[in-house]
């Protein structure tokens, strides 16, 4: 049980994905503008991953490493990731229309997100369980979406601030970010202290 | 329905010219990156028990691989002989400040001492925590078994210094009862 | 032969500062110069390859599966790399970690290859990628190179500010990345709107 904690613990805000390993950082710079936008996208993402990591892991144990096809790892997974988005969004648009109206048009944009390939290779690598697994990807899109949901309640305040041009948009959220980045900081040394 | 079999057949034939080619370069690749590794290992081997001749086959079981196995995270256990006594070499994994660190601890277990010391790997603070990387510190850690209090950490990586000690103070523990045993 | 196709990847098109793509390795592995440029290099690799192949082929690639061959074609080159650091590069293999494999989905490949080799003669594909590539190491030197020299106190490894200098630790941490590239940025976009004034 500890042990679940402290691997979901880690992922989502010790080693954050998003501010401390900066994987997935282009739909959070794009869509961290209104808290609306960004917890449908958090949403979107953490569905993904989970999913996403059962089949990979499942694919890689049972398939690839199974025929000593380990090599094949990089293309697999990112057509794997690639045809289950598709599949989710068909999916979601026949049956979920109403979740299609929520998530939907994030879909796509997550495919190529650093954030999906990254968590699935990252449980290979790091020679996970399947259970581990799971848990690892749950807390790297929670970690995800934490920091979105933060960014997005910053960025709304932003609209009322007098910012030199040069920074307006993109600069200033990445020195937000930062902030943030270094307020997560303060997480470290947590774990080894809990245990 | 010739469509999709059509386009089915140009995305397989893509992917067996891609999987065929990387096949090809992974034949050639593998064998140099095996042996990067026994490098590696040998060179850590020999640093942490110097003038030792070293058996590169991980020992898997008897009481001191339990013991160890027990009450650290153990990852593997190699075996040497140094002028005629056997010593050891355990690489464990410690919870440091910033992640996971590998130690790579030699030792003999009939003093017991430590016989040396290396940090395979660490995601520590840079400048800061990665300073347990530093020969100083590293070479303080030598010798009999101390009371953890006993040992000094580095100013300004307090966390990782202690969790490198404390690693090596519950490895040497473990030998220790697996001595007792044995 | 337009040289125009390899010139905009280093000003106008510039990744990262003017094409807002390619973050996620610009952060990740910039905390030292000879990193950023291995992996720019790497990236300029893949897409010179990718670009090329794709170019050469593109009137036999069905529109419908366009995006899953590219993205087959670009993997594989990334693999390629992967193992071939993991090979000869070895330290330089574990410095990167998993920001090698991350270049398949690098924006700037398959946003390249989409919106231009696949449309393109091989000639100009060519110097596109290599324009694009050059102007992305380029980005990662720099950044790197400031983030080195003033966190480590090096640049390439040679020593620059010494001793009295204590470095600053942030500069190589998450944080510090952040706020250097975000300063950058604002830097870049004062220098091109100043240029632009200019006009």
């Amino acid at each position: 049980m500890k042990e679940i904690f402290f691997v979901f613990f880690t992922a989502a805000v010790l080693n954050n994905f998003v501010l401390t390993n900066f994987l997935g950082i282009c739909p959070f710079l794009g869509v961290s503008r209104k808290k609306g936008p960004a917890l449908a996208m958090s949403g979107a993402v953490i569905f993904v991953m989970f999913i996403a990591s059962i089949f990979t892991w499942m694919i890689y144990y049972f398939l690839l490493k199974r025929y000593g096809l380990e090599f094949l790892k990089i293309p697999a997974f990112i057509l794997v990731i690639g045809t289950l988005v598709q599949l989710i969004e068909t999916f979601m648009r026949r049956f979920a229309e109403r979740m299609y109206d929520v998530f939907g048009i994030y879909l796509p944009l997550i495919t190529t997100n650093c954030a999906i390939l990254g968590v699935t290779l990252i449980n290979i690598n790091r020679e996970f369980t399947f259970h581990n697994s799971l848990v690892y990807s749950l807390g790297a899109g929670v970690g995800f979406g934490i920091a979105m949901i933060i960014m997005a309640g910053i960025r709304e305040q932003l609209e009322y601030v007098d910012l030199p041009k040069a920074l307006e948009g993109v600069p200033i959220a990445l020195l937000i970010a930062g902030i943030l980045s270094m307020a997560f900081q303060g997480f470290a040394g947590t774990v080894t202290l809990l245990k | 329905m010739k469509d999709i079999i059509r386009l089915s057949i140009i995305l397989g034939f893509v992917c067996s010219v891609s999987a065929f080619s990387l096949s090809f370069v992974y034949q050639h690749t593998k064998p140099i990156i095996e042996q990067n590794r026994e490098k590696e290992l040998r060179e850590s081997l020999s640093n942490v028990l110097p003038e030792t001749k070293i058996d590169y086959n991980p020992i898997t079981e008897g009481e001191l691989f339990d013991a160890l196995k027990a009450n650290v995270a153990l990852i593997a256990l190699y075996k040497g002989s140094k002028d005629g006594k056997t010593v050891y070499a355990a690489s464990v994994s410690v919870g440091g400040y910033q992640g996971a660190i590998r130690l790579l601890i030699g030792f003999d277990p009939a003093v017991p001492e430590v016989l040396g010391v290396r940090v395979l790997e660490q995601a520590e603070t840079p400048g800061l925590g990665s300073r347990i990387e530093e020969e100083d510190f590293l070479n303080k850690l030598k010798g009999r078994l101390r009371p953890q209090g006993k040992y000094d950490t580095i100013t300004g990586a307090t966390i990782s210094s202690s969790a490198v000690i404390g690693g090596i103070v519950r490895t040497m523990k473990a030998v220790l009862k697996a001595r007792r045993k044995g | 032969m337009n040289l125009k196709n390899f010139t905009k990847g280093l000003w106008t098109d510039l990744p990262v500062l003017r094409v807002l793509l390619g973050f996620c390795p610009t952060l990740a592995v910039t905390n030292k110069a000879a990193n950023g440029l291995t992996m720019g290099l790497a990236t300029t690799f893949v897409l010179l390859f990718s670009s090329s192949l794709i170019s050469i082929f593109r009137r036999w690639i069905p529109s419908r599966i366009r995006i899953p061959i590219f993205i087959v074609v670009i993997a594989s080159f990334v693999t390629i790399v992967d193992y071939t650091l993991a090979a000869y590069y070895r330290e330089m293999h574990k410095v990167l970690g998993i920001y090698v494999p991350l270049i398949v989905v690098n924006c700037l490949i398959l946003g390249r290859v989409e919106a231009f080799a696949s449309k393109r003669p091989l000639g100009d594909s060519i110097l596109d990628a290599l324009g694009m590539g050059i102007g992305f190491t380029l980005v990662l030197v720099v950044l790197g190179s400031i983030r080195e020299l003033f966190g480590f106190g090096t640049i390439f490894s040679h020593q620059i500010l010494a001793k009295p200098y204590e470095p600053m630790v942030i500069m190589i941490v998450p944080p510090g990345a952040l706020l250097s590239l975000g300063l950058l940025l604002g830097l870049m976009n004062l220098v091109s709107r100043r240029l632009e004034e200019r006009r």
